[in-house]
């Protein structure tokens, strides 16, 4: 082996040992980066439902450090002496670290060639490992068992609480849905249909469905007199009574209708509850017992007082009556799924995200839309 | 200071020496950690800095065209990312710390990008910000671990001012070059050609700081 092939000889073997110990750095980095986010994982989904949880932009910039602090790790400061430890490490004689101190003289020739020997032989039976300290290795350990833990520990927590795996910041699916209200859609559609309902195909029945009437409307007089609970005490004197004590049949023929009609039509706040029990006759015997059967009222007789177990959808279409001034619609008989995708749509501005205008600068939104066109999508979503 | 007697004198002098190994110890313990947190905290106020400077002239190259903008930019970002290392360079060499200490220029940078990442981040708010950790970190942290060798102490001045000068308009025309693609004529692979180039340049810089720190003497004997 010549003299330039023992140095090429040297240089390998440092390079071999940068490249080792920046691997024992990488390895540092990658379990710190793991344990970090996984507790931050861990801290997203537990705090997710409170107000201490940290926001989505804490957390993508805290994992973003995290990841970005590579280049920290591996040029970290090195010491003066790892040439020396690495020449140590692969030549135990010393023959090559005797070789590069000597500054010339007789010896040169035979240093050279014990250099080359030592050398050679330790290329053949490896260069050794720069081997972190047993705190470092301990740390190192612990920091890819706390990750672990607290991974799993996340994920569990995630799941029980709906979020399903969580693999970054939890948060609950957003349903594809655009709420666009202005002046003129207002003035469009006055009234604010189910999905999949035509207004237009609606039958005089259905437009007369509870929640019908226009909130804040006075509405007719009839209308204001059906607005009372449909219950009458034993004994009192009221139409009811009427109807049931006297049987007379004209002032049956007068009420029947308008009783019928009153489970329809009533205040928005009645529900479709009473509606079917009109229909289905039933009201004579509510009648006859004095049990309230109006959404809201329980009880019977004088002890009919007001109940917390309101109708959950008369509410809600009132609501949201008093919330857009629109009228409500989702007809007599709405499907579970039909008044669950209501609802879903009703509110699902509660989770729309408004862009409010920003002025830009013009060469950033030349930027922007640069990027729009190039990777064709959303850059600025 | 009065003592009642000599004992109680030579029992307070013992215990104050005792104080001072131990916080001399102390101090050496956290010595890597104050560092660290020393060059964070350098990152945090280059990257003000920077802001504070790019506001400064923004109004002097507002009728300019736009690539001239991102290559004043980059330079300032630059040069004062030079400065911060010559400084370092200098308290380096009076505090009498390892040489390799040099290296935490690395980590101010590596403050800075995180800054400037969640800038970014809170402006577009989407996983292409991410994006940036493989495109734009790696070219400050590239320009750290080059000043980092350029300002390494060599014994001929003019040669060193020639380093840094070269090293300077190497960093500058990188980093300008990569903004000025991706602000004035990106294409769809970009983010992955930006990253790999960026990454393999970055390794190598790395490399070449951990040898010129800690492997020199060998290259230096022969």
């Amino acid at each position: 082996m010549t003299k330039a092939g023992a140095r090429r000889m040297v240089h390998r073997l440092i390079l071999a040992d940068v490249a080792k110990r920046l691997g024992n750095r990488f390895v540092a980095w990658a379990a710190t980066a793991f344990a970090a986010w996984s507790l931050a994982l861990l801290v997203a989904v537990t705090l997710a439902e409170s107000s201490f949880g940290p926001s989505a932009f804490i957390f993508h910039a805290l994992v973003m450090a995290v990841l970005g602090s590579l280049p920290a790790f591996l040029a970290a400061p090195v010491k003066a002496s790892s040439g020396s430890q690495a020449l140590r490490r692969a030549d135990r004689e010393a023959a090559a670290e005797a070789w590069l101190d000597y500054t010339g003289g007789p010896a040169e020739r035979l240093l050279e060639r014990r250099a080359c020997e030592a050398l050679s032989i330790a290329t053949i039976t490896g260069l050794g490992r720069p081997r972190p300290t047993r705190t470092a290795r301990i740390l190192v350990a612990s920091l890819f068992a706390l990750g672990f833990v607290s991974f799993a520990i996340a994920q569990i927590v995630s799941v029980y609480s709906g979020y399903g795996v969580s693999l970054t910041y939890p948060d609950k699916e957003i349903p594809d849905f655009v709420a666009q209200r202005d002046a003129t859609s207002a003035e469009e559609n006055a009234v604010i249909m189910a999905p999949g309902i035509d207004p237009e195909k609606l039958s005089d029945e259905q437009r007369d469905a509870p929640g019908a009437r226009r909130y804040g409307d006075s509405g007719s007089a009839e209308d204001e007199a059906l607005m009372e609970p449909d219950f009458v005490a034993p004994g009192d004197t009221g139409i009811g009574a009427a109807k049931s004590d006297s049987g007379d049949d004209s002032i049956q023929d007068t009420t029947a209708p308008s009783a019928g009609r009153s489970a329809q039509a009533r205040s928005p706040g009645s529900g479709a509850i009473g509606g079917e029990n009109a229909e289905n006759g039933d009201e004579g015997s509510g009648d006859s017992t004095g049990e309230a059967c109006a959404p809201g009222w329980e009880g019977s007789g004088l002890a009919i007082e007001s109940s917390p177990f309101v109708d959950y959808r008369a509410r809600f279409e009132r609501q949201l009556t008093e919330a857009t001034g629109k009228e409500t619609q989702l007809g007599d008989r709405p499907s579970a799924e039909l008044v669950s995708a209501a609802i879903t749509e009703f509110y699902a501005s509660f989770d729309a995200r408004v862009a409010v205008g920003v002025t830009m600068e013009p060469g950033l939104t030349r930027a922007m839309e640069l990027w729009r066109r190039a990777f064709s999508s959303g850059a600025s979503k | 200071m009065k003592y009642s007697n000599l004992q109680e004198k030579h029992a307070r002098e013992a215990q104050a020496k005792a104080r001072v190994k131990t916080a001399r110890f102390w101090l050496t313990r956290l010595k890597p950690a104050l560092l660290v947190s020393i060059a964070a905290a350098a990152g945090a106020v280059l990257w003000y800095a920077m802001r504070l400077s790019q506001g400064a002239i923004r109004p002097l190259l507002a009728g300019g065209p736009e690539w001239l903008a991102l290559v004043a930019n980059a330079g300032i970002e630059e040069a004062l990312r030079l400065g911060l290392a010559l400084a370092a360079a200098v308290a380096i060499k009076r505090l009498g710390l390892e040489p390799g200490a040099a290296g935490l220029a690395v980590v101010s940078a590596c403050a800075l990008a995180a800054l400037e990442n969640a800038g970014y981040l809170a402006r577009f708010p989407t996983f292409d910000s991410y994006w940036r950790l493989g495109y734009a970190l790696p070219i400050h942290a590239g320009a750290a671990a080059l000043y980092a060798i350029a300002t390494a102490s060599d014994g001929k001045k003019g040669r060193r001012i020639k380093t840094i000068v070269i090293s300077l308009a190497a960093a500058w025309t990188w980093h300008a070059a990569f903004n000025i693609v991706a602000a004035l004529a990106p294409f769809p692979a970009l983010p992955l050609v930006g990253t790999a180039l960026n990454l393999m340049a970055l390794t190598a810089l790395v490399a070449a700081l951990a040898i010129r720190y800690g492997y020199w003497s060998i290259y230096a004997a022969r």
